[in-house]
């Protein structure tokens, strides 16, 4: 825990609180140990003292009652003794025993007859007769041993002899006061000072008068557990006395020199602690600055190769081994993440395949050279790449492309050292590249054009194959007054390009407009995507009606599709078609057509009003897989009858997978939908495939019709392809009929149909039905 | 020496010729744990009262032999003399503080000086000064019918049982102590033969600490 709170704060911190934690942790431990060691030393001194103590005060006691004894039997032995005791006259045994007492020092000198009752007693000091009988009570007289005897607060070691004359005939009684003058002299012998205490009660003691009998027992009762920790100035123990009951002795060491001892070695100890910890602090400075300098040293140099600069400067000065070690690491490392950071960026930049740039790099350089406002891009694109493909394998046109990329290179490079600069080359697609240079220069780009013509023109060697190749070039030029995005620079080259390839032309220039009108178209397209979902759709369908030539009754209609854009503009409707079906919208939008087409013939059919009503199919619609099933289906739901229904498609959705569509259509035909050949005479289709397709009738292009009453060979023309279809079994329409001219002429040469402005412009589903009631009452 | 020992011959023999011829009753005297004590003083009351003892001529003689006083006790009638010779090679200082006659023969050796007489009852506790461990009885009567136990704490009088009235029993190691005299009024009889129980206390040890202090009593 303490270590992790440490690693929180600076090395140098750390070092410092490491080494002065050890220090006191290390001084802490030898103070409790020496603290317990001292302690129990301590302890054990004493107790061996006492024990010391508790011997001696024995072999004093044990001297001391074997001179008693002496005295005492020489006393008892002596016959004036006896005799003067035998003559049980008071005074003179009261003289003896003062006589006696004196010649042997005893304090106190008593007889007493055999039922213990005392005769005399004569004693140092006044005793009262009530104190000594109570005294006497207690000794025990079989023993011969020295007892002690506490009278008042006086404690004598005594001893009790019998008188024999020669037999016993009294007991004398003689003690030595053992008082203060005995401790003091005990303790001089024991170096302890030493109590006397009966029970609780303190008669005697050597200490200080300051000490209370009530302290030296409490003490003497509860000693300290530990006596370092002991306040107390003495450690008392309590002994028996002798063989006495209620007298002990109490022992008492010193505490003082002890204590005083302890606290000398503790302020010792703290001292060489503080003395250490102070040099440890400086040490932890030397050596964390040691440390810390290098580690900064490495900081620094992290930073840098995190800010990317990576080359690492030598290393300056001396560092430790293992910084230096570190250093070089550092060096080495920064090394290999610049070689490392080079190859990444070589290859986001670059086309793996030809080593140019990629379409990424191309747009970044021209972004950066955007201040230089003169740019002219150069794209261009292989002619009929993905057929030489097939042709000769993916890998040799990789080869290929590979060889183009150099030579591109080759001659690009001299180029750039001139005036004009070359800002980059660019592999832009699989068979499109793009050339970048900065300037807008006619003669140069015209130069500059025939020279990379020139160089790209010459044949390709694949395996001892000889191949030829040219390519489309589309031209954009960008100058002061031109403020797009280098993203648009590419599309406009890249929409040169692409009109190079559909105008078939090598060398195009963008032109002004294009790309608006292909954003045009763009926007054009989504507007459509949302029409087709709309509930209430900008989408509607006109109907221009087609008069059936033989009845003179309009009977036939053909389904066009109208569109007003949000701007309120109606949309040319072969551009919008013509945009569904490259942004694979036709088939949702034939399908929004046959819907609302067979709602309405519905509509119709309900009102009475019986229409054949033809509408207009692409190839797409026709190859969808579920096509056919949308159709009968939505036919199905419909009180409308497949005889109603016209699919119209030209010349060129016919030929165009013709087993598929043929087998289709024969289908459809055999449930009763119509097949209509529409504009029929301007495509490519021969008449023996008209012949095998399941077609009902032949729509005679506009462009025969619209002049037919001026013009001889359309007339001709007009004449034959009627003549031609009915001899095939087919019905022929004509479209685009203008002019009453025109309708007599179609008349005339037995056409079926006639279809075009001079009857009416197409309709909505309302004024048609306007119209077709006034064109019924006025014929 | 010798010449006492022939004295006490006859007189034993003497007294069991005396007791053979006239025996009617023995006396036995036990301690409580049913010890024969033996110098035991019986002194013994007839239905015809106390029969006076006539004092004789010649001392009684209480010799010291070999630091003991021999005999260790000795009855004596009142107003009789006792001689105190001494056998021994050492000195002698033989004392009595008793109040039935309290005496003090200083050291002497051989024959002893005077004869002491006792004129008064009672018993009178010998002691030497020199030697403590020395101690004779000497057990003053009126009584003519006072005899001593033998070693087997038996004595034999020529008394009927039916005509003891009282017996007195004392013993130097009496457990109430030395001037202790027990009676006996009714007896436990067997055969002609009374035993008499009294408690008694260990006898000192000789030549010991103890000795030395002696016991309590």
């Amino acid at each position: 825990m303490y270590l992790v709170m440490l690693t929180k704060y600076r090395f140098k911190t750390q070092i410092t609180w490491l080494s002065t934690g050890l220090i006191l942790l290390t001084v802490l431990a030898l103070t409790a140990s020496y603290w317990l060691r001292i302690a129990d030393y301590a302890e054990q001194q004493i107790k061996q003292q006492f024990n010391f103590a508790e011997n001696v005060l024995n072999q004093n006691l044990v001297t001391q009652e074997k001179m008693l004894i002496t005295a005492a039997s020489v006393l008892a032995a002596d016959f004036g003794f006896k005799q003067a005791v035998a003559s049980q006259d008071k005074n003179t045994i009261n003289s003896v025993l003062l006589n006696h007492g004196e010649r042997i020092n005893a304090d106190l000198m008593m007889l007493l007859d055999l039922e213990g009752s005392l005769i005399t007693t004569s004693a140092s000091k006044t005793l009262s007769l009530q104190a000594v009988t109570k005294g006497i009570q207690s000794l025990p007289f079989r023993n011969v041993h020295a007892q002690f005897l506490r009278i008042d607060n006086t404690v004598y070691q005594v001893i009790v002899l019998p008188v024999k004359a020669p037999r016993v005939i009294a007991y004398t009684v003689i003690g030595f006061e053992f008082g203060q003058a005995s401790l003091t002299g005990l303790k001089e012998m024991i170096s302890l000072d030493i109590s006397i205490a009966e029970r609780e009660k303190v008669l005697a003691t050597t200490l200080e008068s300051g000490y209370s009998s009530e302290q030296i027992m409490q003490e003497a009762i509860t000693p300290p557990s530990n006596i370092l920790l002991s306040s107390a100035a003495y450690y008392h123990q309590i002994r028996p006395l002798g063989n006495s009951t209620v007298l002990s002795v109490v022992l008492s060491a010193s505490l003082t020199q002890i204590h005083h001892d302890f606290n000398q070695l503790i302020s010792s100890i703290l001292f060489i602690a503080f003395f250490v910890i102070v040099i440890a602090i400086a040490l932890s400075r030397l050596l964390s600055n040691g440390l810390s300098k290098p580690l900064n040293t490495l900081m620094h140099l992290t930073q840098r190769v995190g800010r990317g600069d990576l080359v690492i400067p030598k290393l300056s000065g001396d560092l430790p081994r293992e910084f230096t070690e570190l250093y070089q690491s550092f060096s080495v490392m920064g090394a290999e993440i610049e070689s490392r950071e080079k190859a990444i960026k070589y290859q986001a930049e670059r086309d793996l395949l030809t080593g140019l740039y990629n379409r990424q790099k191309m747009l970044q350089e021209l972004e950066a050279s955007n201040d230089n406002k003169q740019i002219t891009l150069v794209a261009f694109n292989i002619k009929d790449f993905k057929t030489l493909n097939d042709t000769i394998g993916i890998s040799n046109g990789d080869k290929i492309l590979q060889e183009l990329a150099h030579r591109i290179f080759h001659y690009l490079g001299p180029l750039s050292t001139s005036d004009v600069n070359v800002i980059g080359v660019a592999r832009t697609g699989a068979d499109e590249f793009l050339v970048a240079i900065d300037t807008v220069e006619k003669d140069y780009i015209a130069k500059f054009l025939a020279h990379l013509q020139s160089e790209l023109d010459r044949p390709y060697w694949v395996n001892d194959i000889k191949i030829n190749l040219s390519v489309y070039v589309g031209i954009a030029q960008f100058d002061e007054l031109i403020s797009i995005d280098a993203e648009h620079m590419i599309r406009r080259a890249s929409m040169a390009v692409s009109a190079a390839i559909s105008e078939q032309v090598t060398v195009r220039y963008y032109q002004q407009g294009e790309d608006e009108a292909y954003m045009y178209k763009l926007s054009l397209i989504d507007e459509l995507k949302s029409a087709l979902e709309a509930e209430d759709s900008p989408l509607f369908m006109n109907y221009q009606p087609k008069l059936n030539m033989v009845t003179g009754r309009v009977d036939k209609l053909e389904a066009l599709i109208r569109w007003i854009n949000k701007e309120g503009d109606f949309v040319n409707p072969e551009l919008f078609v013509g945009l569904a079906e490259k942004a694979g919208l036709i088939v949702t939008l034939t399908r929004w057509v046959i819907l609302h087409v067979i709602q309405q013939v519905e509509h119709w059919n309900l009102q009475g009003y019986t229409f054949k009503v033809s509408i207009n199919l692409s190839a797409q619609d026709i190859q969808h897989d579920t096509f056919v099933e949308y159709l009968l289906d939505t036919v199905a739901a419909k009180q409308v009858e497949p005889q109603q229904i016209t699919l119209e498609l030209t010349e060129r959705d016919l030929a165009e997978n013709e087993n598929l569509v043929a087998s289709r259509l024969t289908y459809l035909k055999s449930i009763g939908f119509q097949i209509s050949v529409d504009d029929y005479g301007i495509g490519q289709s021969s008449l023996a495939k008209l012949k095998h397709l399941p077609v009902d009738e032949l729509k005679i292009d506009k462009c025969f019709i619209l002049n037919l009453d001026k013009n001889k060979q359309d007339q001709d023309i007009v004449m034959s392809t009627v003549l031609l279809g009915h001899r095939l079994g087919l019905q022929v329409v004509a479209e685009g009929v203008e002019t009453a001219e025109s309708l007599a002429l179609l008349n005339e040469y037995n056409c079926d149909y006639a279809q075009g402005y001079y009857l009416s412009k197409p309709l909505s589903a309302e004024k048609l039905i306007e119209w077709y009631e006034s064109y019924e009452t006025t014929t | 020496m010798y010449r006492l020992n022939i004295t006490g011959v006859i007189v034993l023999v003497s007294s069991w010729l005396s007791f053979a011829l006239h025996a009617q009753t023995i006396l036995q005297v036990k301690n409580q744990h049913n010890k024969p004590l033996e110098n035991a003083v019986l002194e013994i009351t007839t239905k015809d009262g106390v029969s006076a003892w006539q004092v004789k001529d010649s001392p009684f003689i209480m010799d010291q032999v070999n630091k003991r006083f021999s005999p260790e006790v000795l009855i004596v009638p009142k107003d009789s003399s006792v001689s105190f010779p001494n056998s021994d090679d050492i000195r002698h200082h033989v004392y009595s503080f008793s109040p039935a006659k309290p005496f003090e023969l200083k050291l002497y050796a051989g024959k002893s000086k005077a004869p002491v007489s006792f004129q008064q009852q009672g018993l009178v506790v010998l002691g030497c000064n020199i030697h403590d461990a020395m101690v004779g009885y000497i057990y003053v009567t009126e009584n003519k019918n006072t005899f001593m136990s033998g070693e087997h704490g038996e004595v034999e009088i020529d008394i009927p049982v039916e005509q003891i009235t009282n017996i007195t029993v004392w013993h130097a190691n009496a457990q109430q102590g030395v001037n202790h005299r027990k009676s006996f009024q009714t007896f436990d009889v067997k055969k002609q033969q009374i035993t008499l129980t009294i408690n008694t206390i260990k006898p000192p040890k000789r030549d010991s600490f103890e000795d030395v202090f002696g016991y309590a009593h």
